[in-house]
Order: structure tokens, then C-alpha cells, then sequence
């Protein structure tokens, strides 16, 4: 059972890291893409997986943020607030501003906040349509 | 009255020929190769400096391992990056120019952190930084100013000119307190940088930066830029932020409900 999901995970992780490089790759070529901040304040060594729905999607520099409604882990109802790149960044990895709208469920990848406040800083966001979008 | 006419034909004719010599002597001129190269364009470095997770999500150091300082300049500047590393270890980054959005200036405007655009116009050749919409502009063949005609700025005063096909650039009046990774310098900094095309899209910047004062030996690195010729440079201005400085000069990220 936990195989079947480790190999589905993995499938999915794949097929998603493979439309992500198809998506990426005519975007970044070769430019530095970095914050204007340290990411200190981010567990870079973890990476969480969350669904939600969207509470709002500021579009904007120097970071998009990305205020999600979902669930904690007792269950409970959280908003988390995820910080992403600049507007400049993700538009060179396709997203648009009107990827992602209040209301939309979407799966959101992130490296959290190391303070355990509930946030992080937004590594990728499936969208309605499926598609995966990059932010860092 | 005769001589008079003839006195002033013959200044006329005397005009006819100088415009004539000099029309024939500016033809041969743009008949020779101008010096330099094609600057314009959507450059980004390269090559990348920021490629791996590890580079996007660390903190950027200063290249080739920083400058020579004297001291006591460079116990407090090693003692400066120590603070910093320590607090980002603790999950704490400390504050910076650029968390604030501070225009990065002379020089680190061209180490292009975003692409930077190069516009080459009669006399001026112009850097536009994508990074908060920065602009820096390079005199050709201007002279530099003394201290009593211009006031140290971000981007201090550029002048430059072709020396055969190298583009060489000095700088100098970049205010004290615009710091290349933190590093101290007095208001004497010259920085010179020599452009050299290596390929139709490639160019080298050698970047030497003098300070007696600061450094027991000029600092020297290279940037290497590469042209994209799709890229679109875009407006850049800080406009929303969850961060918080806090009085310890730490950044956290607000995450209270948003109640708009």
C-alpha cells in the first residue's frame, strides 16, 4: 500500500517534474533567478505538499503571495500565506496573472516557514487546469 | 569695392572648401571601421551564476572570495558576513539593501541578478537594470568631475571610451554607504570595467575596482553576459511585501489573515 503510493507519488512527481522542464525550459535558458531576500527563514530542506483553495493571489513585486485556505495538521481550518518569486521570475516560468483566482483548489509545493507559522515560501502551485507552475 | 567683393568670395569660396574637406574627412572616417561592438540588447549572465537549489535558495557571496582589505576593514567585514551567516543559520536572515529595495548601484547593478538591457545611443551607452527598474548611464568620452562638481550617488559617474574594440569604463563619486556585498569604500573608489565581445552574443566585463584606502590590492573579477534575443525586460517596483523588519534588524514573513 504505502509502496503503491511512494510509486504513485514518484509517477506523479515525474510526470510533473517532466511537464515542468517542457513548461520551464524555453523561460529560464540560463539567467539567475533569485529572491531580494535570504531564505533563511525557510525549512529549504523540507518540502510539504498541501490542497487548498485559494483566498487570494497578489500578483506583484517583489513577491506574489498566495493566501490559501486548508486544513492544519489536526484538521482544523488554516490559512497559510506563501511567499513567491517576483512578478518578472514567474513570468519567465509561464504563469500568468490570472493563473490563479480566490476559489480555485489548487496543490500547492512549499519549503515551510522554520518558526512553524503556517506558510513558507512557494515552490510550485498546480493550477485548475492541471498544470504545474514553478515560482522559484 | 572690387577688393571687397573679391575679399568676400573668396571667404565664401575659402568656407566652400573647408565644408567640402570636411564632409570628404568625415566620409573616410565613417568609411573605417567604428570601434567597438554591438552592445545592444537583453543581457544575462553567464554563465549562470545561480543555477542549482542550493544557489537560488542560498545567500549570494561576493566573487572570487571578496576583496583584500586592510585592516581593521577586513576583521569587521569578515566579522559582518559572520553575524549573517549565523542568523540565517538560526532561521533569522538579517535585513539588507536589497530586502529594503535599495538600488543596488555601482557595481553590483551589473552583476545582473535579473537581465539588464544595454542601450547604445550617440556618446551614451545606457544599462537598464530589470532588477527594481534601475538605470545607469555611461558618458563617452566625458571628462570625470572633481569631488567639488559631483555628489557621490548610487551609480557615482561613468565615463568611458572604446579603446580599439574594448569598451573601458570608469567610474568613480559611488556614495560610501552603496556597498558591493558589504564591502567599505571610500568616496576615492575608481572602478574600472572593460567590455571585450568574445562571441556575437557573448561579452566579458573585467571589473578592477581601486580604493588605497580600503584595499591593500585592486579587487578583480569578471561578469560574463550573454544576449537573449526574445526576453522582454520588465517594470520592476516593490510594491507588495508580507516582510517585516523587526527591531533586531531580522526579516520574518507576516502570515496574519488577510482581512481585505
Amino acid at each position: 500500500m504505502i509502496g503503491d503510493m511512494r510509486r504513485h507519488i514518484w509517477c506523479r512527481t515525474l510526470i510533473a517534474s517532466v511537464a515542468l522542464t517542457a513548461l520551464v525550459a524555453p523561460f529560464t535558458g540560463y539567467g539567475p533567478a533569485r529572491a531580494h531576500h535570504s531564505f533563511a527563514m525557510f525549512d529549504q530542506n523540507k518540502e510539504v505538499t498541501l490542497k487548498g483553495t485559494v483566498a487570494s493571489f497578489a500578483w506583484g513585486n517583489p513577491h506574489v503571495y498566495l493566501r490559501l485556505d486548508g486544513k492544519g495538521q489536526t484538521g482544523a481550518a488554516v490559512q497559510y500565506v506563501f511567499e513567491g518569486g517576483s512578478v518578472n521570475m514567474l513570468t519567465r516560468y509561464g504563469w500568468k496573472p490570472g493563473s490563479v483566482k480566490a476559489g480555485d483548489a489548487v496543490t500547492v509545493v512549499y519549503h515551510p516557514l522554520r518558526n512553524g507559522d503556517p506558510g513558507g515560501a512557494l515552490k510550485s502551485v498546480q493550477i485548475r487546469s492541471g498544470q504545474v507552475l514553478k515560482t522559484w | 569695392m572690387v577688393s571687397r567683393a573679391h575679399h568676400c568670395w573668396a571667404r565664401g569660396s575659402s568656407a566652400a572648401i573647408i565644408a567640402v574637406c570636411w564632409v570628404v574627412a568625415g566620409l573616410s572616417v565613417s568609411a573605417r571601421a567604428a570601434p567597438g561592438f554591438d552592445m545592444n540588447g537583453v543581457w544575462e549572465r553567464y554563465p549562470n551564476p545561480v543555477s542549482t537549489d542550493d544557489e537560488v535558495f542560498g545567500d549570494l557571496k561576493a566573487p572570487d572570495g571578496g576583496p583584500d582589505l586592510r585592516e581593521p576593514y577586513a576583521s569587521q567585514w569578515k566579522a559582518l558576513l559572520a553575524k549573517r551567516e549565523a542568523a540565517s543559520k538560526a532561521g533569522k536572515p538579517l535585513v539588507d539593501d536589497s530586502t529594503k529595495c535599495r538600488p543596488e548601484g555601482m557595481p553590483l547593478i551589473m552583476g545582473a541578478i535579473f537581465p539588464i538591457e544595454i542601450l547604445q545611443t550617440p556618446g551614451r551607452v545606457t544599462v537598464l537594470g530589470e532588477f527594481l527598474t534601475q538605470t545607469r548611464r555611461i558618458f563617452l568620452d566625458a571628462p570625470m568631475p572633481t569631488a567639488d562638481d559631483y555628489a557621490p550617488s548610487y551609480y557615482g559617474f561613468s565615463t568611458g571610451h572604446w579603446d580599439g574594440n574594448t569598451l573601458i569604463v570608469t567610474t568613480k563619486h559611488v556614495r560610501p554607504d552603496v556597498q558591493f556585498f558589504e564591502i567599505p569604500h571610500s568616496e576615492a573608489m575608481t572602478i574600472t570595467e572593460r567590455f571585450r565581445q568574445l562571441t556575437p552574443d557573448t561579452i566579458e566585463n573585467k571589473v578592477e575596482i581601486n580604493d588605497p584606502t580600503y584595499l591593500k590590492q585592486p579587487y578583480r573579477f569578471t561578469f560574463g553576459y550573454k544576449r537573449n534575443h526574445d526576453y522582454r525586460v520588465m517594470e520592476y517596483f516593490c510594491d507588495k511585501s508580507s516582510d517585516v523588519v523587526e527591531e533586531d534588524g531580522t526579516v520574518s514573513m507576516k502570515v496574519k489573515p488577510d482581512h481585505h
